[in-house]
C-alpha cells in the first residue's frame, strides 16, 4: 500500500540580501494513514519552511530546488512552485499556523470563513456549506455554534480562535493536516484541549498529523514518530519513545537537557553551547560539532548522514553510541 | 439548588468574547470625532441639496437695481456686485463644488485602488512599470500640473474632472499597493490560497476588504483637496465657469468689494472651511473605528 504522503529530497532555497542559502536541505520523510510526525526544532531550523514547501505556500524569496511531494501516489504539481496557487489540487492537505488571530481574516465572520471552501472549493449549495459551518465549528468543541456562526475572529479568545482556525482547515476534508506551532502561543490549559482535540479528530476522522513545534513536552501526546531538525536537515527520526528515552544525537540529547522536567526537579536545565550557526557560513563537517561535546576531528571532516541506530530509528551522528540518554541526563543532576 | 460555585472554563470564555463584541455602528456612534464630522457634513450636503427649496432666487438672476445691499429680511445674506442673491449663491455653489469634489475622486479612487491591488499581489514588472509612472506623476507640483491639464483638456467641470482622473490615482494605487504588500504575507491569505481558493477570489474577497480602509480614509480627505483645488481653479478663472455659482468665483468675485462688504468674499471662504472641517472629521473618525483589530 503506498504511504498517504511521501516527501522526497525536499530543498528550498531561501534568499536573504543577495545570496542564497538552503533553508530545508533535503529533508525526507513518510507518512502512513492515520500516522503522526513531529517535527522538533529551534526556531529558524527551517521546519515551518518545510510546511510550507510541502503546502507550496512558500513565502516570497523562497524557491523550491528540488524534492518531491508526493501524496496518496500522486506526485504534487511542479509547476506551482512558486507561490502556492494549484499546488494542492488534490485538496487532501490544511494548514494551522500557530498565530490563529493572523491566520484569519480579521473583517470576515469565521463562520464565513469555514464555509468558503465547502462553497467554493468542493462545490456544495448556499444552505449545504452553512450547515457545514456549523457542523465543524460544533466539531471543534466551540458552544453555541449558530451564533457562533456570525463572530468576527477579534470577538473570540485565543484558544476558540485556534478551534476556528482548525475547523477552517477541516472545512476542505483533507487527509493530512500539518500543524505549524499550533500551540504555542496558547496557555498551558488551553494548550491541553488544543491537542486532545487533534487527538480526537485522528482517531475519530483518521487524519493524518505533521506536527511542527519548539517544545518537546508536547511530542508524545501529538506524535507517534519524532524528527529533530538542525539547520534545514533531519540530524534523528525514529519512534517517539526511543527518541526521547535513547536519543542518538547529541543535538537531541541537548535539547533534553535543556527542557525542565516536573519529574526531576532538583536537575537543573543544562543549556546547548554557542548559538544556531549563520545558514551562510555553515560548519564543516557535521553542523552541530561546534556546539558538541562528544566531537572529534573526524566530525570536521566527514559529511555525517542518517544512519540506522536501532529499529526505524535513524540518527546523523558518528559517535551516536556515546550520547547521553535520558536517564543518565537525569541522573547527572 | 445545585448552582455552580464557579463558571465552567467554557462558560468564562465565553463570556470574555460577548464582551469583546462591539458593532462598527455602535462604535461609530460613540466616536465624537466622527459624529461630529457627520453632522456638519450632512448638514451642508443637506443644505446644498435643498438650495431649489430654500434658496428662494434663482442664483443667476440679476436684480441691478439692487447691487451690493446689506443683509435683510429680502435678501438673508445681501446680494453682490450684479443684485444677485448670495444665501441662493452660496447654496447652489455648494451643489457644483460638492458633487465636482465627490465625481472627481470616484474615478481616481477606483482605478488607482484596482491598479495597486494587482501591483501589490501580482508584483513582477507591471509593478515596476506602473510604479515608475506613479514617481513621475508626483514627481510633478501637483497645482502646476492640473493646472497644465485644465489648459489642454478645457475649462469647467470635464476639465476638472479629467485632469483629476489623470493625476489623481497614483496617491490611491500607492496607498492601496502598499497595504496589499503587507496583505499578501499574512498567514490568513497563504491559508486562504492553501484552501485552494482561487486567485481572483482571495484577492477580491480576502485581501481587498481588508486594504480598502486605507483608501477610504483618504478619500475623504481627499474630497477636501478636490474641493479646494475646484475653488483655487475658479478663483483663477480655470474652474466652473460663470455665471453658474461655485465658491471660488464668489471669492474671487467679492475680494474686489473686500473694502465696503467683506462678507462677499468671507461667506463661501467660511463655507470652504467647514465643508474641509467636516469632511476631515469624518476621515479622522473613520480611520479610527475602521482600523482592523
Amino acid at each position: 500500500m503506498t504511504p498517504l504522503l511521501e516527501v522526497d529530497g525536499l530543498v528550498v532555497e531561501m534568499r536573504r540580501q543577495r545570496t542564497a542559502f538552503h533553508a530545508v536541505d533535503g529533508v525526507s520523510f513518510v507518512i502512513e494513514r492515520g500516522g503522526a510526525l513531529a517535527i522538533v526544532g529551534e526556531s529558524g531550523c527551517g521546519k515551518s519552511l518545510t510546511l510550507r514547501a510541502i503546502m507550496g505556500l512558500l513565502p516570497r524569496g523562497g524557491r523550491l530546488v528540488s524534492g518531491q511531494v508526493i501524496v496518496d501516489g500522486v506526485t504534487l504539481d511542479r509547476a506551482a512552485r512558486g507561490r502556492g496557487r494549484g499546488h494542492n489540487q488534490s485538496q487532501r492537505m490544511s494548514i494551522v499556523f500557530q498565530d490563529a488571530l493572523s491566520a484569519l481574516n480579521p473583517v470576515s465572520k469565521i463562520g464565513n470563513q469555514i464555509a468558503e471552501a465547502p462553497r467554493h472549493v468542493l462545490g456544495y449549495g448556499r444552505s449545504a456549506s452553512r450547515a457545514r459551518a456549523i457542523e465543524l465549528l460544533q466539531l471543534v468543541g466551540i458552544p453555541d455554534p449558530e451564533r457562533r456562526f456570525h463572530a468576527f475572529p477579534h470577538e473570540l479568545s485565543g484558544g476558540t480562535r485556534q478551534r476556528v482556525m482548525i475547523a477552517i482547515a477541516l472545512s476542505s476534508d483533507p487527509a493530512i493536516l500539518l500543524c505549524d506551532e499550533p500551540t504555542t502561543a496558547l496557555d498551558v490549559t488551553i494548550q491541553t484541549q488544543i491537542l486532545a482535540l487533534l487527538a480526537e479528530l485522528r482517531v475519530e476522522r483518521g487524519l493524518s498529523l505533521v506536527f511542527v513545534t519548539h517544545d518537546l513536552g508536547v511530542v508524545s501526546q501529538v506524535a507517534e514518530r519524532l524528527a529533530v531538525m538542525y539547520t534545514g536537515r533531519f540530524v534523528e527520526t525514529g519512534p517517539t519513545e526511543d527518541v526521547l528515552a535513547t536519543p542518538r544525537h547529541p543535538y537531541t540529547s541537548g535539547l533534553l537537557g535543556a527542557a525542565l522536567d516536573v519529574d526531576t526537579p532538583e536537575r537543573e536545565p543544562l543549556a546547548i553551547p554557542g548559538s544556531l550557526p549563520d545558514p551562510l557560513r555553515l560548519p564543516r563537517g557535521c553542523r552541530f560539532q561546534p556546539r558538541c561535546s562528544l566531537a572529534t576531528p573526524e566530525c570536521v571532516t566527514t559529511d555525517v548522514r542518517l544512519e540506522s541506530v536501532g529499529p526505524s530509528h535513524l540518527a546523523a551522528c558518528l559517535h551516536s553510541e556515546q550520547v547521553p540518554s535520558a536517564r543518565e541526563l537525569d541522573g547527572r543532576g | 439548588m445545585s448552582a455552580p460555585i464557579a463558571p465552567s472554563a467554557g462558560q468564562v470564555e465565553r463570556d470574555r468574547d460577548i464582551a469583546r463584541r462591539s458593532s462598527f455602528l455602535s462604535r461609530a456612534l460613540h466616536s465624537p470625532t466622527l459624529m461630529t464630522g457627520a453632522a456638519l457634513t450632512a448638514t451642508i450636503v443637506a443644505l446644498a441639496l435643498l438650495a431649489p427649496v430654500i434658496g428662494r432666487y434663482s442664483p443667476v438672476s440679476q436684480d441691478l437695481l439692487h447691487q451690493l445691499a446689506g443683509p435683510s429680511s429680502a435678501h438673508w445674506l445681501g446680494t453682490d456686485e450684479l443684485g444677485r442673491d448670495v444665501w441662493s449663491r452660496l447654496l447652489y455653489a455648494g451643489r457644483t463644488d460638492l458633487q465636482v469634489g465627490v465625481l472627481a475622486v470616484l474615478f481616481p479612487f477606483a482605478f488607482g485602488v484596482f491598479i495597486g491591488t494587482v501591483c501589490g499581489y501580482f508584483g513582477g514588472w507591471i509593478d515596476s512599470i506602473v510604479m515608475r509612472i506613479v514617481d513621475v506623476v508626483l514627481a510633478f507640483p501637483f497645482y502646476v500640473l492640473i493646472i497644465a491639464l485644465v489648459f489642454v483638456v478645457g475649462f469647467g467641470t470635464h476639465g476638472i474632472y479629467i485632469a483629476f482622473a489623470l493625476t489623481d490615482w497614483v496617491i490611491y494605487a500607492r496607498i492601496t499597493r502598499s497595504a496589499t504588500l503587507v496583505a499578501r504575507n499574512l498567514d490568513w491569505v497563504a491559508a486562504a490560497e492553501g484552501a485552494g481558493l482561487s486567485r481572483t477570489r482571495v484577492l477580491w474577497r480576502h485581501i481587498l476588504p481588508n486594504t480598502i480602509t486605507q483608501p477610504i480614509v483618504y478619500a475623504m480627505s481627499d474630497i477636501v483637496l478636490v474641493i479646494l483645488a475646484v475653488v483655487t481653479l475658479g478663483y483663477l478663472g480655470l474652474g466652473i465657469q460663470p455665471p453658474a455659482p461655485d465658491w471660488g468665483s464668489m471669492i474671487n468675485d467679492g475680494q474686489n468689494f473686500i473694502q465696503t462688504n467683506q462678507w462677499l468674499a468671507a461667506i463661501p471662504g467660511l463655507a470652504v472651511v467647514l465643508t474641509g472641517v467636516g469632511l476631515s472629521l469624518v476621515g479622522d473618525g473613520l480611520a479610527d473605528i475602521l482600523r482592523p483589530e
